[in-house]
């Protein structure tokens, strides 16, 4: 495990600009891009001048914009800024917001690799047949379907016409553990308070579940049948291993690179989040930022930006780092 | 089952058509192109003969045309104007319902005809990914080159600046840039008066309108800072193979120019991809658009699109059902075109692939997969046109999962009890019992069309299971 360490340093090396391209983008989307900011953060249009004098003043916005960056960055690493609109710091807004989002791309992970993995090993075995074209028209279905559109059609018949589920609410067990309100439900035993998160949850995250299944699903198919016709394959089957060995086989390594699709699935699921907590008014990280845009709260639209893309950073980091640990070639 | 062959066989005939007389008009500004040139018109020829052989292609491209057919005329045939209210005095649920006072889809919330919103909408939709294809592409395309192709620092440099924009989910960017964005634009476009008339009549709106469409082309900006990045990575990885071929080797040796050999030699073997992923990527943007319009932050006031429209609608779901199931319903359609054209065309531009629909080893599946296709969105458009409430809908929607999944089950069963033969799919005859109740229940004539439809969708795992088990 000698290559791993240098890896990891190479790798987190490689984060450096990354993280300090991503503050100067927040930045401009908060600073530079309103003509008058701040005019802009106290509410646009219709601001009253005083309101904007003291913010000004507050988020020290009369001043030049190498200042102006000096302050940001030091107020979200002390978590100083305050939110105008809700007077709490940003990132305190933020983290009560999580564990709602982080629920949903969990929940929804977890459906997508339950129907996904099965679905991609059904389509190779059955390759050209109907079964293996009806799971690639679900896949392109999945990538061209509209979220917000299709949620309705499920709220429709999921909760108007059958009592299946709730859209009100986001159940909390009476103490927190972990943070994350499903584990602790389970931790505490409370099992009400966990089939109440299952009701409200299911829906959202079945639906984005299955339609990610779908490209899950088309990606293992064709990992798998590449290779089953590599030399490997042709040399087991040489060998005369069994056929259900020989499987085993071309199924781990397939694995691998869905590891991938799932890693930046979580990412681009957590982003998806704004429109699926749109629609099934789930309170969370999506919500804050939708929310922050239509009060105009500057401060809380620069903090989830760059939560949102921290948390991918993050994501492709450890998903790199699985991958090496389970594919030693990537270390290299 | 010659009923595909022969439609392929007529738009052979079609393309072939096309192609010759493309042909013609080159030999004409360059006399002997086509002799020399003969393998290369037989490779397009042979595009389109795979091309129609892909009944999913064929349809996406069918659906496509209408997309652009609905951008580019809608505004002129719309029956009202996207700023006229001839329905607000009827505004009550059951006055402004599909069909009533002569409103084929209904009205919406503010008077205005469905309908002709959807026209409108189409124009939104289609500029926003015209302009934001050519805005994003070139950039992205370019850089790649680049990148690829010279490596080392510049290579590195670039290579970090796609890594800051690919480390935001691209929604959230696209949202927090188009919500800062209009304030300056606005200034922008009214001051300007040349882009304030370029921007009017691509949206065919009216002079006082000018101000608001300062938040649909911030949105077309956001969608550009966002897509770029995707190019970028494609492209280089492509230029970083095709750089090792011995002929561009070869072409350097020579003292052939760096931009001679880009242009030349690696643009053309990086173009089919652009190609394919271009075609997958114009239905994400119509859709990401869509989205970024139903979150807020797009078409504004009186200029609607069809996100716009679901976003307006969704407040006054499921009593309005029409306001959220038509535009969202036009979204959905215009992207699954998008999505199975381009889906036919990677088929089509893989040489590999190619020669196996060529030489008919895919024919016999291709032959199968358009049967369910046409069957489930038959039962769409019967059930739209039957006009039923929206329970109706649903059922068939909800169908389709049920659809995909049973017959992965099915299969799942199979494999476990190897030799029993489940021929006759007992459980999915029954899911279609409720659907064809609901159709009859309501409209005669449609649910005999639907129920025809329907065996239409199961014939295939009927034959398949009808023709014995390997």
């Amino acid at each position: 495990m000698a290559g791993i360490s240098k890896y990891l340093v190479r790798r987190g090396l490689t984060l450096i600009p990354t993280v300090l391209g991503v503050l100067l983008i927040t930045f401009f989307i908060g600073y530079v891009i309103p003509a008058d900011p701040a005019r802009a953060w106290a509410g646009g249009e219709k601001a009253d001048p005083n309101t904007a004098r003291e913010l000004a003043k507050r988020y020290h916005l009369d001043e030049p914009f190498w200042s102006q960056f000096y302050w940001m960055v030091r107020g979200l690493l002390t978590n100083a800024i305050e939110s105008p609109v809700r007077d709490k710091p940003i990132f305190d807004l933020i983290f009560y917001r999580l564990p709602t989002t982080v629920q949903l791309a969990l929940f929804t992970e977890i459906i997508a690799v339950l129907f996904g993995i099965p679905m991609g090993i059904i389509a190779a075995l059955k390759k050209d047949t109907w079964i293996d074209s009806s799971i690639r028209i679900w896949a392109l279905v999945g990538t061209s379907l509209p979220v917000f559109w299709f949620g309705y059609l499920l709220i429709y018949v999921f909760y108007i016409r059958l009592p299946w589920t709730d859209l009100t609410g986001v159940p909390r067990p009476s103490s927190t553990i972990t943070g994350l309100p499903v584990l602790d439900a389970i931790i505490l035993g409370d099992w009400d308070v966990f089939f109440a998160i299952i009701k409200r949850f299911w829906l959202p995250s079945f639906m984005l579940g299955i339609l990610f299944a779908g490209t899950i699903a088309r990606y293992l198919r064709n990992t798998l049948l590449d290779f089953l016709q590599s030399e490997t394959i042709l040399f087991a089957k040489s060998k005369g291993l069994p056929p259900l060995w020989v499987w085993k086989h071309a199924l781990k390594n397939s694995l691998i690179p869905v590891v991938t699709i799932i890693g930046f699935g979580f990412g681009s699921l957590l982003g998806g989040a704004v429109i699926t907590e749109t629609v099934f008014s789930l309170p969370g990280l999506g919500r804050l930022t939708i929310e922050a845009i239509y009060n105009l709260d500057f401060p809380v639209i620069i903090g989830t930006t760059l939560f949102f893309a921290i948390i991918v950073v993050l994501t492709s980091l450890i998903v790199d780092i699985i991958y090496s640990l389970i594919d030693p070639r990537v270390r290299l | 089952m010659g009923v595909w062959e022969l439609i392929a066989r007529g738009l052979d005939r079609i393309s072939f058509g096309i192609v010759d007389t493309v042909v013609f008009i080159i030999d004409h500004i360059k006399p002997g192109w086509s002799a020399k040139n003969k393998t290369k018109v037989d490779e397009w020829k042979l595009m389109f003969y795979a091309f129609n052989r892909s009944p999913l292609g064929v349809l996406g491209l069918f659906l496509i045309i209408i997309f652009l057919l609905m951008g580019i005329f809608g505004p002129m045939i719309a029956p009202y104007k996207y700023n006229e209210y001839p329905a607000q005095f009827l505004g009550d649920l059951k006055n402004s319902q599909p069909g009533a006072h002569g409103f084929i889809l209904g009205t919406e919330i503010y008077g205005r005809d469905l309908f002709s919103m959807l026209l409108y909408g189409a124009r939104m939709s289609l500029i926003l990914t015209v302009l934001t294809i050519a805005l994003s592409a070139p950039i992205g395309v370019t850089l790649g080159l680049i990148s690829g192709y010279y490596g080392g620092k510049i290579d590195e440099l670039i290579m970090r600046i796609t890594d800051i924009f690919y480390a935001f989910p691209g929604l959230v960017l696209a949202i927090a840039l188009a919500a800062v964005l209009p304030e300056r634009l606005r200034d922008i476009v009214l001051t300007n008066d040349l882009l304030k008339k370029f921007l009017l009549v691509l949206f065919a709106g009216a002079e006082r309108d000018a101000g608001n469409i300062a938040p649909f082309v911030s949105v077309i900006l956001a969608l550009v800072v966002v897509g770029w990045p995707g190019y970028t990575r494609l492209v280089r990885g492509v230029v970083l193979s095709v750089k090792e071929n011995v002929y561009v080797e070869a072409a350097r040796a020579l003292g052939v120019s760096n931009f001679s050999i880009i242009r030349k030699h690696i643009l053309p073997n990086v173009a089919s991809i652009i190609l394919v992923v271009l075609t997958f990527d114009l239905g994400g943007i119509v859709i990401l658009g869509a989205a970024l319009s139903f979150l807020g932050v797009g078409a504004q006031d009186p200029f609607t699109d069809w996100g716009k429209l679901v976003y307006v609608g969704s407040r006054f779901f499921p009593n309005y059902y029409w306001l959220v199931l038509y535009p969202g319903l036009t979204l959905f359609i215009v992207g699954l075109g998008w999505t199975f054209f381009g889906d036919a065309i990677r088929d089509v531009l893989d040489p590999q692939t190619r020669r196996r629909i060529e030489f008919g080893v895919k024919e016999e599946v291709s032959k199968l997969d358009i049967l369910p296709s046409i069957g489930v969105i038959g039962i769409f458009l019967t059930l739209i046109w039957t006009g039923f409430d929206a329970w109706d809908v649903l059922v068939p929607l909800t169908l389709v999962v049920y659809l995909m999944l049973s017959g992965i089950m099915y299969k799942v069963l199979e494999i476990i009890v190897n030799n029993i033969d489940l021929r006759y799919k007992p459980i999915c005859l029954v899911s279609v019992i409720p659907v064809l109740w609901s159709a009859f229940k309501v409209h005669l004539v449609g649910g005999l069309i639907l129920s025809g439809l329907l065996v239409l969708t199961y014939i295939p795992s009927i034959l398949k299971a009808g023709g014995g088990s390997q």
